[in-house]
Parts: structure tokens; sequence; C-alpha cells
């Protein structure tokens, strides 16, 4: 398996520790035509800031993820992580920047238009309907059924309704068909919330800390999940969990006080000076 | 159609149960000469509560939104209907210049500019496409929808929720009153709209005007002078509306009938209801109300689905108010003022929110309370004041409130799910 | 705090007694205090004089009664004129002045006059009973027509004598007005230029001058122009009483052209100098209007704002919805009305005091209802503010029908002396006292809850309380006691607006629903919830918004007070979609919070 994962991974060289901004600075949206940007990375964002209240919570010049990556986020506390996501998600409207995704520019987007082109979202507390059952959830998940004429008089088809048996299986949930997602427990919750995702088929996956509150086991098995995510989509993944973050093995960005700090492989990140700062404090 | 059927009536037996009981139960007793006509008329005005109390209960229980203005949308559908009853009301009254005869309510308190007199009265544009009864059903059920649409689209779209639009929806009550309070907009003020006669005269139903209504009529009878009623040598407009048409709204057989008419619609509203909530989109308004902005992620547009159940609500308040003014014979605006939206509340949470069939239940159990207790009765050892209606009514929804969140409903299944455990455990 | 909060309370009182005690001695100066005593002496000899035969002596006797100033002599004039005062000799037959305006009649038809004092109109005693004698015994002094003219010209400019300013300046006042009292000129003159009297006697006095001049009819040029003389006067005095005379001035001009009197060029220049008089003057009216229709705002802001606060703190702090906030303040005005019955302030008998006993027991009542509410029902709904708003709600139905029992529907306070009047800013721009006092009101209590919320300890505990709950309490704070005291401060606040408004309003029991809780709600929503600052504003804003938009015209159509609340609802509206979250919004994760 890791095999695989080597192939589609772009290779540490290219994005340095230190350089890592030059890595990127050649594919400027306000400097090149969106091809070439596009062509290499699925999520781009430029000159992107937020303040609240005089306090700047992110601020980054320039930052990508490319087509079918898996790539990671970490950082401390307060460092901006679920902010950055909030801003690309369309949660909240940046101060200043651009939000680029798949071609087209979404700065100014509400969250529905948002993920209705490809960009879907787990959060730090999975985010399941109590009131519906564990099928009604992934159902409304669904894609192309968010018109109300078809939600009022259509029923799902027989494919769609096979598609999420299916996906129930996957994450063991389909003893729970039809029990209320308030009965559920936390874990089975998180996958619920997963699932939901998954179903949905985005092109690209923002995972808000998939491993909070799991035990061990449930952990492994998540991060098996993500993994097999990572072939067919893209994944931004958000974790504090290093053993997990290890367990990915992929390319690790990391944030502090709203700015990118460095980014590389895990190990190189372990060794960075400024990274080990950031974490411990000065 | 069976396990259909099943999901949409929730618990047969009692579904047929009640159809029983309404549509042949009840006709029995009152042709026994047990019920009187007017507590058959009194059931027929309570469940036009019961039909806008549905209403509220598929925002409140099911979207989370509270609406306080749901008894102002019942008001547009009454005086809809009310201004279709007043065309065809009472031979008092005058004909103005535009062949149009004034209806008695609206000329007594005519707000004349300076300089007119009773001959310049007008019967105003606007009252007139109401001379229809099919037009007038098709407003009375537009205008409310419509009014609630447009709300809801500068409301919901700008993401208004929870407290605020309760607020927001209060003070729309409270200004419509006052609107509807005032002379000048030609609704006959405080009021309101009555001296009504008879609904539903044939020549309603075809005609959109009294001077072809009129000489309908004089054809159906091939103009015979004995049509001339008032004696004064012609056959008019004024022959016309003392004439013995259309149903009279005093007579027994017209008020049953409308009972019987009004039950046929709270089934009706009932059924649609409940596949409106079991359909998908009856998830989606669930999960408006659990969690909303994580729906936004799924792409979905919430204010689009609100939109849907407040119009909806908006008309099934409008069918309501039309219901309910032919049996009550009258609308002023103190139908409009702004408690009476609360005491919708009331009934939906007294009945059980959220369950289609409490707010049926509460509606009618309220009112019958309402009924019971405000007039004067002497107990024993104490003597009940109708005053103290009043008292008991805020003491009900505190009680609720606290201690009986999910009303009688949920008191009932509390209760079957006792016995049902007693009953087990004595047979095992 | 209770301390702080004790020594306000004794400080105002402390206040508002010195400024009543000074307000008694200015009434003394200014010759208020005893009439009776100083004018005894010089009232009763001139009145038996009027018994005397001489018509000219009697003429000269009301003259001087006239500039006595005594105002018991407005209603001896009156009698006067119609006959009712007799002589009734003594047995030395010596006169004495006394009044009868019914006789009574005994078996034998005989009529008997029941005898007035004429200047107390108490029953006239002799011997400890009220006199009766035969009408026969009576002497008939009624004045003859001419006399007649004079004494009601007389009742008339004892105003302009009377020691009592009101008196005076209404009495200055009128005689501007139609029928013209030329005999008042005299005495207006006289006193436009005594540099002892008040200014704005003065100010009316020459005011009514020039509109006795400019109100004389005139049939040629001469008469006209000394009209127009008279005119550019009050041009220059503001008058705005010669604003609404302006057209009828013009017409008789007009008439005046038509019928040859008055050339044309003449007409035109007349014309000229009025339509410049008229602009001026309008000028000064839409500036007074303005100015009236601010203070009005400010005024029914200030209202909205003390309910609003109260109503701000318990929604903002502590996530409910109290729809018996206006019950709250309901029951603030029926406090206000209790003290007021049992010190026994009333039309006749003033007991001002009253007012100032009242603003305490407003608050306390108020906090003690509410916390009685917040023990029993609120407790259980923090945070759940729609099941808070309906059970409150419910609370509300039962206080209006539990008041309405004991008190009926409509019960009648009345305003402490000094609330009537009001102070003129500039010329013809009053602000009612009892409005400015609401004013200050709502002021003290914004400072008091901005203090409280930030220079105390309680307002720390109470922030906290409010930002994370839980993290409060596992720090040792008694969270049950925070929320009983902001719940009780909120509902005392919403006391003192209800004894704020039993001066300036009716006091029903359903007031609070009818009048008050929707506008607001209005006002903590537009405002940002939990912010004072936004409730202030808004509140502010809504309040001169309204009162400016409800005078306004349009051709025959006035907006007045129903349309200007739905275009204040519109307006409302439409500004929430720009800022749903009101005007001083949390922002960032609080955001979320509700």
């Amino acid at each position: 398996m890791t095999q695989s994962l080597e192939k589609e991974r772009p290779s540490s060289g290219d994005v340095g520790s230190v350089s890592y901004l030059e890595g990127y600075r050649e594919y400027l949206p306000s400097q090149v035509n969106h091809e070439a940007w596009s062509s290499r990375f699925v999520l781009f964002v430029e000159n992107l800031s937020v303040s609240f209240d005089g306090f700047k919570a992110v601020d980054i010049p320039c930052y990508g993820v490319g087509h079918g990556e898996l790539r990671v986020i970490i950082g401390p506390n307060g460092a901006g992580k679920t902010t950055f996501c909030d801003l690309v998600s369309g949660k909240t409207r940046p101060s200043a920047g651009q939000v680029f995704f798949d071609g087209k520019e979404i700065t100014t987007m509400d969250e529905s238009e948002i993920a209705l082109r490809g960009i879907g979202r787990k959060f730090q507390t999975p985010t399941v309907f109590d009131s519906l059952t564990t099928y009604e959830n992934l159902l409304l998940a669904l894609p192309g059924n968010q018109g109300w004429k078809d939600n009022l008089f259509r029923a799902e088809s027989k494919a769609e309704s096979a598609n999420i048996e299916e996906i129930l299986e996957k994450v063991s949930l389909a003893d729970q068909r039809d029990k209320l997602a308030k009965s559920l427990s936390h874990g089975q919750r998180q996958w619920l919330a997963i699932s939901a995702l998954i179903i949905a088929k985005p092109k690209l996956l923002l995972v808000d800390e998939p491993a909070a509150g799991l035990t061990d086991s449930e952990t492994e098995k998540t991060a098996e999940l993500l993994l097999e995510l990572a072939k067919e989509h893209t994944l931004v993944v958000i974790e504090h969990d290093m053993e997990f973050v290890r367990r990915l093995d992929s390319t690790v960005t990391v944030l502090n006080e709203g700015k990118v700090l460095a980014e590389g492989s895990m190990g190189e990140m372990e060794r960075n000076e400024e990274v080990m700062e950031a974490y411990l404090g000065r | 159609m069976n396990p259909q059927f099943d999901k949409l009536v929730g618990s047969r037996r009692a579904f047929f149960a009640l159809l029983l009981f309404t549509f042949v139960v009840m006709p029995v007793m009152y042709s026994a000469e047990m019920i009187t006509v007017g507590q058959i008329n009194m059931i027929g005005r309570y469940m036009c509560f019961a039909i806008l109390a549905l209403g509220l209960d598929l925002l409140w229980g099911y979207v989370g939104i509270l609406s306080l203005c749901q008894f102002t949308f019942f008001c547009l559908g009454g005086y809809a209907m009310g201004m279709h009853l007043a065309h065809h009301g009472g031979p008092e009254g005058i004909i103005d210049g535009n062949g149009w005869k004034i209806p008695a309510c609206l000329f007594v308190v005519y707000p004349y500019d300076v300089g007119e007199s009773s001959g310049d009265a007008l019967v105003p544009g606007f009252w007139k496409p109401f001379w229809n009864l099919p037009l007038t059903v098709a407003l009375g059920l537009l205008i409310p929808g419509l009014a609630s649409f447009v709300l809801g689209y500068f409301v919901f779209r700008s993401r208004v929720r929870g407290v605020y639009f309760a607020i927001l929806t209060q003070a729309i009550a409270v200004a419509s009153w006052l609107v509807f309070c005032r002379n000048d907009v030609k609704l006959c003020g405080t009021n309101g709209l009555v001296r009504f006669d008879v609904i539903a005269p044939a020549e309603s139903l075809t005609t959109f005007n009294p001077v072809d209504a009129k000489d309908k009529w004089i054809e159906s009878h091939e103009g015979s002078l004995d049509q001339d009623l008032n004696k004064d040598g012609k056959l008019d407009q004024l022959d016309y509306s003392i004439a013995d048409v259309g149903f009279s709204l005093s007579s027994d057989e017209v008020r049953f009938g409308l009972y019987l008419i009004t039950a046929a619609c709270l089934f009706g509203a009932f059924l649609l209801c409940r596949w409106v909530v079991n359909s998908r989109l009856g998830r989606v308004l669930l999960a408006i109300r659990d969690d909303e902005s994580t729906l936004c992620f799924f792409g979905y547009k919430p204010y689009v689905y609100k939109m849907f159940a407040f119009s909806l609500a908006g008309i099934l308040a409008g069918l309501a108010g039309m219901l309910y003014v032919p049996q009550m014979q009258i609308i002023t605006p103190s139908n409009m003022e702004a408690y009476r939206s609360l005491l919708v509340v009331v009934w939906v949470a007294v009945g059980g929110r959220g369950t289609l069939a409490g707010a049926v239940l509460g509606a009618l159990v309220v009112n019958l309370l309402y009924n019971y207790f405000t007039s004067q009765h002497d107990f024993y050892f104490f003597s009940w004041n109708p005053d103290y209606w009043q008292i008991l009514l805020g003491l009900m929804f505190v009680l609720v409130v606290l201690y009986l969140p999910n009303g009688l409903i949920g008191l009932l299944d509390k209760v079957r799910g006792s016995i049902g455990l007693l009953l087990r455990r004595n047979r095992s | 705090m209770g301390k702080f909060f004790l020594l306000a309370v004794l400080f105002s009182q402390f206040c508002l007694l010195e400024s009543q005690a000074e307000d008694e001695t200015n009434a003394k100066v200014s010759g208020n205090a005893n009439p009776v005593l100083i004018k005894e002496n010089t009232l009763l000899p001139l009145l038996l004089e009027l018994a005397s035969e001489e018509d000219e002596k009697k003429a000269d006797i009301v003259s001087r009664l006239a500039q006595t100033g005594d105002p018991r002599l407005e209603e001896f004039f009156e009698l006067y004129r119609q006959g009712s005062v007799y002589n009734w000799p003594d047995a030395e037959g010596n006169p004495r002045i006394v009044v009868n305006e019914e006789t009574v009649m005994d078996d034998d038809f005989n009529e008997f006059a029941p005898l007035l004092d004429p200047l107390s109109g108490q029953p006239f005693l002799v011997a400890g009973k009220q006199a009766k004698p035969d009408l026969l015994d009576l002497v008939d002094i009624s004045p003859d027509r001419k006399l007649r003219k004079l004494v009601n010209a007389s009742k008339f400019l004892i105003r302009l004598f009377s020691p009592d300013y009101e008196t005076r300046i209404s009495g200055v006042k009128k005689s501007g007005d139609p029928p013209f009292l030329e005999d008042a000129l005299p005495t207006l003159k006289e006193i436009a230029e005594d540099s002892s009297e008040d200014e704005k006697i003065r100010w009316t006095a020459r005011e009514s001058i020039a509109l006795i001049g400019f109100g004389k009819s005139s049939s040629n040029l001469e008469e006209t122009e000394s009209r127009l003389v008279f005119l550019e006067e009050l041009g220059e005095l503001n008058s705005l009483r010669a604003l609404a005379r302006l057209d009828s001035f013009k017409t008789d001009i007009s008439e005046l052209a038509q019928s040859g009197n008055l050339s044309v060029s003449d007409h035109d220049g007349f014309f000229g100098r009025i339509s410049k008089v008229e602009s001026s003057l309008a000028d000064h009216r839409d500036s007074v209007e303005l100015s009236g229709n601010l203070f009005r705002g400010l005024s029914y802001g200030s209202v909205l704002i003390l309910i609003a606060l109260g109503l701000a703190v318990t929604f903002g702090l502590m996530g409910v919805i109290n729809m018996a906030h206006g019950e709250l303040v309901m029951i603030g005005a029926y406090a206000t009305y209790e003290v007021q019955r049992i010190l026994g302030h009333s039309a006749d008998n003033a007991v001002d005091h009253y007012y100032l006993v009242a603003l305490p027991v407003a608050f306390l009542a108020s906090a003690l209802v509410g916390l009685l509410m917040e023990q029993f029902v609120v407790r259980h709904l923090y945070n759940r503010p729609l099941e808070s708003l309906l059970a409150t709600w419910g609370v509300g139905y039962i206080l209006i029908q539990v008041v309405r029992l004991r008190y009926g529907d409509n019960i009648g306070v009345n305003a402490p002396t000094w609330a009537r009047g009001g102070f003129e800013i500039t010329q013809d721009v009053v602000l009612p006292y009892a409005r400015l006092y609401l004013l200050a009101l709502s002021a003290t209590c914004v400072a008091f809850l901005y203090f409280i919320i930030r220079k105390t300890k309680m307002g720390v505990l109470i922030r906290a309380t409010m930002q994370n709950r839980d993290m409060a309490q596992s720090l040792g704070v008694r969270t049950r006691n925070v929320d009983r005291f902001t719940f009780a401060i909120g509902s005392g606040i919403a006391g003192v607006a209800g004894y704020g408004w039993t001066i300036v309003g009716g006091v029903t029991p359903d007031m609070g629903s009818k009048l008050f809780i929707v506008d607001s709600f209005l006002v903590v929503v537009t405002g940002g919830v939990g912010e004072l600052v936004g409730v202030v504003c808004s509140g502010l804003g809504i309040g001169v918004l309204t009162k400016m938009i409800e005078p306004m015209e349009f051709g025959d159509f006035t907006i007045g007070p129903v349309w200007g609340k739905v275009i204040l609802l519109a307006v409302i509206v439409a500004f929430i979609q720009f800022r749903p979250a009101g005007l001083f919004a949390p922002k960032g994760r609080l955001a979320d919070r509700k």
C-alpha cells in the first residue's frame, strides 16, 4: 500500500521546509493563467487573511494542495487551522485575499454553493442529524438531491439506496441502519459523519480532527479509511494526534499564529527547530 | 398502498376511529338531538383552529421556526371570505355609482373624503374580486401564502432565526392589527366585517360582479315580476339582495354542512402534512431543525425549505380562516391582536409539538377548556369566575413548558408505555 | 455594592428635597405664599365701597380692585356682573357685601337667600350659622351696562396683575387673542416696560400689543400700513401666533385692492413685505417643530431604552427571553400608584415627595416579582430562548389578570406637580419637565448598569458566567446567585421604567403587552444582543426615527403613529438583511453561540 502512495505523493524535494514559498510563487493566480495553477493545484489560496476584532487569525500569502494529495495540517492551538478550513469552505468570509478551487474562484460563495462544487467538510465534533436515522443521514448527503421538489415528490432510486447500504457496510454501521443518530456512540457518529462526506463524492475533503475522542482500534480504522479515500479524493486533514499523523505518512504543513511556518514530511518537521519552538514555546 | 398508508396516518386504529367519530357518530348524535347545532358549530370552529395549529406545528415542531403571526395569516383568509360574505350579505345598503351594492358593514363606517356624502360612497376596487366564490377561495389561500412567501424570502435569506424571527413576526402581527383597525383602509375598521346572510348563491359561482349576477338571476326567473320583492316596480339589485338565494348561514343544515366541510378539510390537511413530513423534504426539515449550518455544507439551501414550510403554514392558516368566518359570522381586527398568535403556540405546546396529531389535539382541548371555563360555574365549595380563565391559561402554559415538554401526546405515550409494561409484567 | 446603591438613593433624595425647598422660597418671593394675609386689609374696604350709589366711584373701585391682582376677585367679578352680589346692611345700616346665587322657598312661598362670602365662596356666617335673610332685606347693587363691560374687562385684567406667574402670563397672552381688549393696552405697555418683570412676560406683552395693533381692521392705506408695521415687529419677535393670522391679512389687502381703496403698486409692495415676514416666521416655525420632534424622539427613545435595558440584560446575559418584561414594567407603574395612594397624593392634595419614595419602591417591587419568576420558572430555562419565551408569556398573562382583578381596568395616577410645565430652552421650544426627568432617569439607569457590569466585582462575575457558565462554576462562582442578581436588576430597571411612565402615560393592566414589549424587543434585536451600547444607540435611533417620521406629510396624508410603526418595521426588516445580528453584533466564535 505504501508503494502506490509513493507514486502519487509529490516528493518532498518539491516543497522543502524553508523554501516552500518558492514552490508556490510561480503559480500565483494573479500572475499566471489559471490553467497553469489549476493543473497543478486543486486548491490554492493567495494573500488570504482574516481578522477578528483586529486580531489576524489567518495570514497566508500563498498555499496550495495538489490534485489527489493527502495533506496534513498541524500546529499549536490557535494557529488558525480550523479558521483556514472555515475560509475555504465558505463559513467565514476573508478580510482579504482569494481562494481558488478546481479552476474557479470561490472566495465570495456561500457554503451551499461551495459544497455543491465539490468541497466536503467534516467538523471537529461529528455533525450528524440527531432526529434522523443513520440511513436518513446518508440519504440527505446523496449528491444531486438538494432541490426541494425532488425531495418532496421523489423517493430515492434503487441505485442510490444500494449505494447507501454499501457505505454503511463499509463503516460497519449496517446494523444501526434504522436507529436514530442520537443513539450512536461517539465513534459511530464520527464514521457516520465521514461516510456522509464520502457519499457526497466531493473532490476535496476537509477533515477536521478525525481521530478526536476515538479508541485505539477506532483510530486505526479511521486512518485506514482516510488512506483509502486518499486514493480517489484530495484530502486535507487537520490533526493533533502525532501518532495518527505519522500513520498517514504524508506531507505535513505546520501553521503557527495564522501563518505557514514550515512544510515537509513528518520526519523533517520533527527535526525543524522553528516548529519545535512553536509547539513548546520560547 | 398499505404500508404507505400506514406511514401516512400513523396509527391506523386511531385514524379510523376519529374518522368514524367525526363523520358518523357526531351526525347520529346530532340527529338524535343529543347535541345541539350550537355545539356542532363550536366543534366546527375549533376544527378551524386545529387546521391553523397544524401549520404552526409543521413550522415549529419540525423545522424549529417559531412564527408568532400565524393568526394574522388566518385573518387574511378570514377577511377574504368575510368580504365575499359581506358582498352577498344583508339586504340593507345602497347601490353605488358603479352598480355594486355597498356591503352594510362598510357603508356604516365608510371613510368619506372631505365634502363627500353617502351618495359618493363606492365599493373599493380591491373588494371586487371577492364577489366570486371560487376566486375568493383562491385568493384566500393565495394572499396569505404569498405574504408568507415574500416575508420568508427576505427574512430567511438573511439567516434571521430563532428568537429574532419570533419577535419579528410578533411585530408584524401588531403592525397588521394596527393597520386593519383603521377606517381609511376601507376594511370597516374596528367594527369588522359582519351582517352576513348567505353563502354560495349560484350566481356567485359564475359571475364576477353584481350586475351580471342580477341579470343571471332575473333570467333564471324569466323576468317575472313576482320577484320584485321590494315592490318598487322594477327588478334590480335590491330585489336580488332580498331574494332567497344561496345557503343561509343561520340555518341548521348549513351550519352542519359547514361542520362536515371543515372536518373534511381538517383530515385533508392532516394527511397533507403527514405526507410532507414523511417525504424526504420532511427529513430535510428535521435536519434544519437539528443543525442548519451542517446542512449547508451538504449543498442545501435551507432558506428554500423554510420558505416552503412557511408558505404552506400560511396557506393552511388562510384555509382555516376562510372556514372559520362563515361559522363565526363575524371577523374583526380584534382577531388579529398579537396575543392570538401566541395562543396558537399554546395549543401546539399543550398537545405536543412535532407530532401533528398533537397540534389538533391541543387546539381542540384548549379551546374546549376555554369554552367551559369562561362561563360562571358554581362548584360545591368554590365559585369559578370567568375572569380566572386567563390565570388558568397562563398557568397551563407555564406548567406545560416546564413539565410536559412533549405535551399531551407525550403524556399519552408515556401512559401507554407504562400500561404496556404493566400488562407484560402481569402476563409473565 | 448595596452600600453604593443606598448612598445613591439617599443622595438623590437629598438633592430633590433641597430643590423643593428652593421652590418654596421662590414661591414666597413672588408673593405666592399668603395672599390672604397680605391683602385682607385693603380688599374689604374697597368691596364695601361698591355699595355706594355713585357710578363713577364704582368704576374707580372696580379698576382699583382689578389692580390688586387677587385671584379670588376673578370669580367675584363674574358674580358681580351677573348680579349675584348684594348689599345686606346690618342693624346699624353699615354695608355688608354678600353673594347669593339661589334662593330657597319655604312653605309660605317666602323667598330666602342663603348667603355666601364674596371672596371665599364659603357660607356667610352670622353667629356661627349661615345667614339666610329674607330676599327683600337684600339691596340690589348690580352694575349697569356700562359698568358691566368694565367688570368684564377687569375680570380679565386682574390676571395681568396677579402675583402668580402662570396666571399673569396666560392673561398677557390671552390679551393678544381676539376679541381684543383695548383697555388692556396701557397695562400691557406698563408690563412691557417694567424692568423688574420677567423677560418672558415682557416679550409676551410686546407680542400681544403688536397683535392687537395688527388685528385691527383697516380700510385705507394708512391703516393697512400701520398694521404692516405691527406685523413686521411681530416678525422680529418671531411670533408664531402672527403666522397663523397672516392669511386673513392677505385676504383683507386683496379685498381692499379690488374695491379700489388700495393701488396695485401698494398692494404688491405690501405683499412683498408680507412674504418676507412670512418666510422668516415659517423658518422659525420649522425649526421649532424640528427641535420639538427631535426632543420627542429622544424622550420616546429614552423610554424604550429603559425598558429594553432590562431585556438586554436578561436576554443577552442569560439567553432568556422574558415576555413578561412588559408586565414587570406594569408592576412598577402600579407600585408607584400604590405609593401615591398610601401617601395621599391627589389632584387636590399634592404630596410631591411621593414620587421620590416611589422610585426605590417600584424598583424593589419589580425586582421581587422578577426574583420569584426566576426562582420558579426561568431558572429551568436558561439558554432555551424559545421555551423561556413561551413560559414567561404564560407568567405575564397570569400577572396581567391578577392585577386586573385587583385594580380593575383603569386607574388614575396623578403626576407630581413639578411634572407639569416645561423648560423653555429657546423661544417656543418647550421641553416638558416630565420628559426631561425621564431622560435623566434613563441616563442614570444606563450609567448605573454600566457601572455595575464594568466596574464592580459582581459585574465581572456576571460577564464570566455569561461567557462560560461551567468554567465560572468550576472556579467557585456561585452562578445561582449571579443569575438571581442579574434577573433582579433587569426586572428592577423595568420597574423603574414603569415608574417613569406614570408621569407621561396611562396605566392599565395590559400596558406591558400592548405598548412596550414588541417595541423594546425590536430595540434589543436591532442593537445587538447583550451589548448595552447597542441598546442605547438603537433605542435612541428608533425613538428619534419614529417621532421624525410620524408628523411627515405628503399632501393631505399625515403619516401618523400607525403607519409610522409600519414604516419602522419595514426599515428594521431591511436593516436586518444587512446586519442580521444587530448593530453591535458579537463576532467570531461567540457568534455561534445562539
